[in-house]
């Protein structure tokens, strides 16, 4: 692969950490109370590093990610929203928001890795589908210890 | 004396011919019976370090010692027995009296070895040649000197329980009391397990005596809810109670009703302890449940001047409006309650904390703040359609009831869940006459309600239908039609719980006048804000071991209860608050941490 | 040798031995000697090989059981009484549990009636061999000895197999017993009494029948039956006085009345008496034995359920109850303040009387060779006198 295809490609999933670093931020501009801050405040803090991960591996040249995908607990797609949430939203907003987010990330690096040409591009977007996946997984095992605890 | 004298001792000589009774190798050619009592052998894994076997012991010869790799656990002391051979008797009463059933004997005859200390050992953890041997004493088939069998609690039948909203459960008589507790063996493997750790094999003990003041005065010790945990708590003490290892778990929970129904309030006071002299400090509690009712207790016997902000038009939190009376009725609570506020705690209903009551404001006007708030809001069922009129929040539905307001839940209801909430709901919705059917993600093993409370909705009509993935709700003519996916349990990862899995296909579908969601709560936190410094992380307030939340700034902030602890019960916001107590009064008085 | 109808009766008072004459031996018999049968010693003073007074000491087996049992739960006494009396645990097992079950008002399931008395005579039998041979070897006649304690032996091996206890069988429990029968075990019983019959003829032949045991024995030690009430004399020493006197008649405790038995009395009086009539009470055991296994209930529960151990309470009350060992009357006097442990446990024994006041009357007159022999028959056992 070449070095110019490696960086755009990089830059690509770098982009899309920021945007979902500017998603928390956005949401944490609409919450009312302390303990929205601090759980979006937690999850932005996440998507940082993630920045900072992906930025670090665009400078040393390799992506170091591991090629499993999480297992999927099934919850993102049966969850409903698709709206925004509001001033008072509660963590179960919170969370569904998130998991649709690293959802929304994972179908379109499935979608990139189908479309990809270059096999190592294809390589690297299969990686980066894989962590959303953890990211995703995380989340939804939240939802499942802290929201439906009863279900 | 005749010649027969002379000559009859010579014919001990036609032995001299006869095969001797004596045998060569006594070892080899004769074990011991099977019913032999020889070495000691102990399950190790089976055995809970109750400590009966030491306890009915009369030589003193057993020892309960910790074992290498063997930590205590709840119902699991830690400790396994040691036998001391040099005081042992071998009357095997420890076997006949061991709870669990993992202390036997091998029908091994000779042991020899010339260090006198190997004869004081752990069966089962020192591995000896008679481990796991098949023979030898055990305790004979019908035989045993405990009793395993539960007293039966009389309950209303069935039939007649989901009409009306009468007490299920009616509670012993003296006699029927006194024969549970007489169960007990007073090992302690409760106390450990319980959150408040109370002091249970002492007010069984009161129990058997017919002391039921001290009684009393044991429960109050830890716990100001009795009538309240004698019927709701989740009795984790009976999951550890060394005789529910083979057989029924004492009734703890029936005994510490028993005391408190059988002691009138007016004459709680001869029996508690009274309240020291006033230190003139004041504490704010925010809620007025079983955790912020607790620290008031706490709190007021210790002088303090205690005000609870309740905002419901009565005290008791979630044990009022969250669980039915048949399950705990008004008058039960309300004596826990009264007694309470007999102490001059002075509970403010109908007084939310938020708006105009700020907790900043409340940090200035006391000396500390306990906050417990609980978890008053229901989660969503967070499907498409969820917010049709007929989709009900299970937490609301509950509380309507306890008001008293006409639920109309028409005949048909759907409750979604498989926690307490749920089973309550459903019950609920049974006492107004509905058909209900309760609908799980999982299977009824993985349920988090309450096993009797399962079996107990199942036995009024419930139908439990398992394995059901909520997909939508579509209006039906003004009904709800609930829409979900038949899934199948698939283990994903080994070491935890397997997920549900839908069955590509398997969609069911049904039409109900209400569909109630009981998937789970959270809590209420809008009343914090940043400026009150209180660190919250997920929605939980996090505190220190002793509850407390933040101390920089005015009056220091504790918290506790279902908002704050993951077991999420009555007990264990008990245990909260009496903690929290302590710590305010250490901070308070200066007494230091 | 003595004849029959010789019968010298010793003195009442002590004789009072100037020591210091020169012409009296004081030695001692005991505690370690062969022929005391356990643990005390005899004070002898003997003029030539006749002794003129005894004394008996006692007090080298002191356990203090009956204190011991003050400071231990109602059944945690239960594995310490069967240590009173060794080589008969059994009945202080019995006389133990049922003054529990007088007390506290517990009825015990038919089953463990008969198996309680399927173990009392059991031990009866076991006891009386291993009597025998002491009695022989206090003659000088070791080899019935080897035999009686091998049949003796014999009995513990169906112990063993009942309740995986050879001497101490910890079975009669308070409130029945601690297991049914195991399978097979009653066939091994009639068994060993068919083995133990025929020993039984050896020995009646090999040692009734011979002149040295009846020239040694015959007219020692002779009882008169006035002595039977003034001493309290029981068991198989006053039924040779000819008193008709058997707890297990005169009380009717266990399946004794439902069993087919006559009272076995003498006359005689004298050792050799005695040993005949143990040996008459020792077959009568084996077909006693036989009727319980022919007539025992095949099911049932054996054992009454009672409280917990831990915290079992008796109401307040008191209660003698006995039966009859052996030696004759074995008794335990219970008293509840209500509480969990006993408040007095006192244990009646018959070798207080038979080895203590009888025999130091007994003993005067007779030759010092003879000494162990009379104690022997009158079968007594120092652990019970002490406790």
């Amino acid at each position: 692969m070449n070095t110019a295809s490696f960086q755009e490609t990089l830059d690509f999933a770098i982009g899309r950490e920021r945007a979902a670093v500017e998603f928390y931020r956005e949401l944490t501009g609409k919450a009312a109370f302390a303990a929205q801050k601090s759980a979006l405040a937690e999850f932005m803090a996440m998507e940082e590093g993630h920045v900072a991960m992906l930025t670090g591996m665009k400078s040393r040249g390799a992506v170091n990610l591991s090629p499993g995908a999480a297992v999927d607990l099934g919850l993102a797609r049966r969850l409903a929203a698709e709206e925004e949430p509001t001033a008072a939203m509660d963590f179960q907003d919170i969370l569904v928001a998130a998991i649709k987010k690293e959802e929304r990330s994972g179908d379109l690096y499935r979608s990139l890795v189908a479309a990809a040409l270059d096999p190592d591009v294809k390589a690297i977007f299969e990686r980066l589908e894989a962590e959303e996946s953890r990211h995703k997984r995380y989340f939804e095992e939240l939802y499942e210890t802290q929201v439906a605890r009863d279900n | 004396m005749d010649i027969k004298d002379f000559i009859a001792p010579f014919a001990v000589w036609k032995r001299a011919f006869e095969k001797p009774f004596t045998v060569k190798k006594p070892i080899d050619e004769r074990p011991g019976a099977p019913r032999y009592r020889g070495f000691h052998i102990n399950d190790a894994d089976k055995c809970v370090g109750c400590g009966t076997c030491e306890a009915i012991c009369m030589n003193r010869a057993i020892d309960l010692v910790p074992v290498e790799g063997r930590d205590a656990k709840e119902g699991d002391s830690g400790l396994r027995p040691r036998v001391d051979y040099g005081r042992c008797c071998w009357c095997a009463l420890c076997v006949d009296i061991c709870p669990s059933g993992s202390l036997n004997m091998s029908n091994e005859y000779v042991w020899i070895d010339s260090d006198p200390d190997v004869f004081r050992y752990t069966p089962g953890v020192e591995p000896k040649p008679w481990d796991g041997s098949a023979l030898g004493y055990r305790r004979a088939e019908g035989y045993r000197l405990l009793d395993g069998t539960r007293v039966p609690m009389p309950e209303l039948d069935h039939h007649e329980a989901v009409k009306s909203f009468l007490e299920l459960v009616r509670g012993w008589s003296r006699e029927q009391a006194e024969k549970e507790a007489d169960r007990c063996v007073s090992c302690g493997l409760c106390i450990a397990s319980c959150p408040a750790h109370m002091e249970i094999p002492g007010y069984i003990k009161a129990v058997r005596d017919g002391d039921l003041e001290t009684g009393l005065r044991l429960l109050y010790q830890t716990n100001p809810f009795p009538e309240a945990c004698g019927r709701i708590c989740t009795h984790r003490c009976e999951e550890a109670c060394s005789i529910g290892t083979d057989g029924d778990p004492v009734a703890i929970r029936w005994l510490k009703r028993y005391i408190a129904d059988q002691v009138e309030l007016a004459d709680y006071s001869k029996a508690l302890p009274r309240k020291e002299a006033s230190s003139g400090k004041r504490v704010a509690i925010v809620g007025a449940g079983p955790g912020g009712l607790s620290a008031a207790y706490y709190l007021a016997l210790l002088g303090h001047e205690v005000t609870v902000h309740e905002k419901d038009e009565a005290a008791g939190g979630m044990l009022r409006y969250g669980i039915p009376e048949y399950r705990l009725p008004y008058p039960a609570l309300d004596k826990d309650i009264g007694y309470i506020e007999s102490l001059g705690v002075k509970i403010e209903r109908g007084a939310p904390v938020g708006e105009g009551r700020s907790l900043a404001s409340l940090r200035e006007r006391f000396d500390a703040v306990f906050l417990s708030t609980g978890l008053p809001a229901a989660y969503g069922l967070d499907v498409p359609g969820e917010k049709h009129p007929r989709v009900l929040d299970g937490v609301a539905v509950l509380a309507a009831a306890t008001r008293g307001q006409v639920l109309g839940l028409g005949a048909r209801v759907a409750v979604v869940g498989g926690g307490n909430v749920a089973m309550d709901a459903a019950r609920t919705a049974l006492r107004n006459g509905a058909s209900v059917d309760i609908l799980y993600r999982r299977r009824e093993e993985d349920m988090p309600a309450d096993p009797d409370e399962i079996r107990e909705a199942k036995a009024e009509g419930a139908r439990l239908v398992e394995k059901a993935i909520p997909l939508e709700v579509k209006d039906a003519g003004g009904k709800a039609r609930f829409v979900w996916n038949e899934a199948t349990m698939v283990q994903k990862e080994a070491g935890k719980r397997p997920v549900p899995e839908p069955i590509p296909g398997a969609i069911h579908e049904e039409i109900y006048d209400s569909v109630i969601s009981a998937i789970g709560q959270g809590p209420e936190l809008s009343y914090i804000a940043e400026a009150d410094g209180v660190e919250i992380r997920r929605f939980k307030p996090v505190v220190d071991r002793d509850g407390l939340a933040t101390a920089a700034g005015k009056a220091p902030v504790f918290a506790g209860g279902d908002l704050v602890n993951d077991r999420k019960d009555a007990i264990s916001a008990i245990a909260d608050g009496h903690r929290a107590a302590s710590a305010i009064d250490r901070l308070l008085s200066g007494k230091g941490a | 040798m003595r004849r029959q109808n010789e019968h010298v009766i010793p003195p009442e008072t002590r004789a009072t031995p100037d020591l210091s004459s020169g012409k009296y031996l004081v030695m001692w018999q005991g505690p370690q000697h062969p022929g005391i049968t356990g643990n005390m010693s005899l004070r002898l003073v003997a003029d030539g090989d006749t002794v003129v007074d005894c004394e008996t000491h006692v007090g080298y087996l002191h356990r203090g059981f009956e204190k011991l049992m003050e400071r231990r739960l109602w059944m945690q006494n239960f594995p310490l009484v069967c240590r009173i009396a060794v080589p008969e645990p059994d009945f202080n097992e019995y006389c133990y549990a049922a003054a529990l079950e007088e007390l506290a008002g517990v009825t015990v399931p038919e089953k463990a009636v008969w198996l309680r008395t399927l173990s009392l005579e059991m031990i009866r039998l076991a006891s009386f061999l291993m009597w025998i041979g002491g009695q022989a070897g206090a003659f000088g006649h070791g080899t019935i000895a080897q035999w009686s304690v091998t049949m003796r032996d014999y009995v513990l091996d169906l112990f063993e197999e009942l309740s995986g206890g050879r001497i101490y069988h910890m079975y009669i429990i308070p409130g029945g017993v601690r297991g049914d029968v195991p399978d097979g075990f009653l066939d091994h019983v009639l068994e060993t009494m068919q083995v133990i019959k025929k020993n039984l003829d050896d020995i009646e032949l090999v040692m009734f029948h011979n002149a040295v045991f009846k020239m040694r024995a015959v007219g020692l030690g002779y009882i008169p039956p006035d002595w039977v009430d003034k001493y309290g004399i029981t068991g198989p020493n006053a039924r040779s006085a000819g008193v008709a006197r058997d707890l297990r008649k005169d009380l009717g405790y266990l399946a004794y009345p439902q069993l087919d038995f006559k009272l076995i009395t003498g006359g005689r009086s004298d050792a050799f008496e005695r040993a005949e009539l143990r040996l008459a009470e020792m077959y009568q055991s084996i077909d006693l034995i036989r009727q319980i296994v022919a007539r025992m209930p095949k099911d049932g529960p054996f054992r009454e359920r009672l409280p917990n151990p831990l915290h079992w309470k008796i109401p307040a009350g008191e209660t003698y109850v006995a039966a009859e060992c052996t030696r004759g009357e074995y008794g335990f006097y219970v008293v509840s303040d209500g509480g969990d442990k006993p408040r007095r446990v006192a244990v009646r024994g018959p070798s207080y009387t038979h080895a203590v006041s009888v025999m130091e009357r007994l003993v005067r007159g007779v030759n010092i060779a003879d000494v162990a022999g009379l104690m022997v028959s009158l079968h007594t056992y120092p652990p019970e006198i002490e406790r």
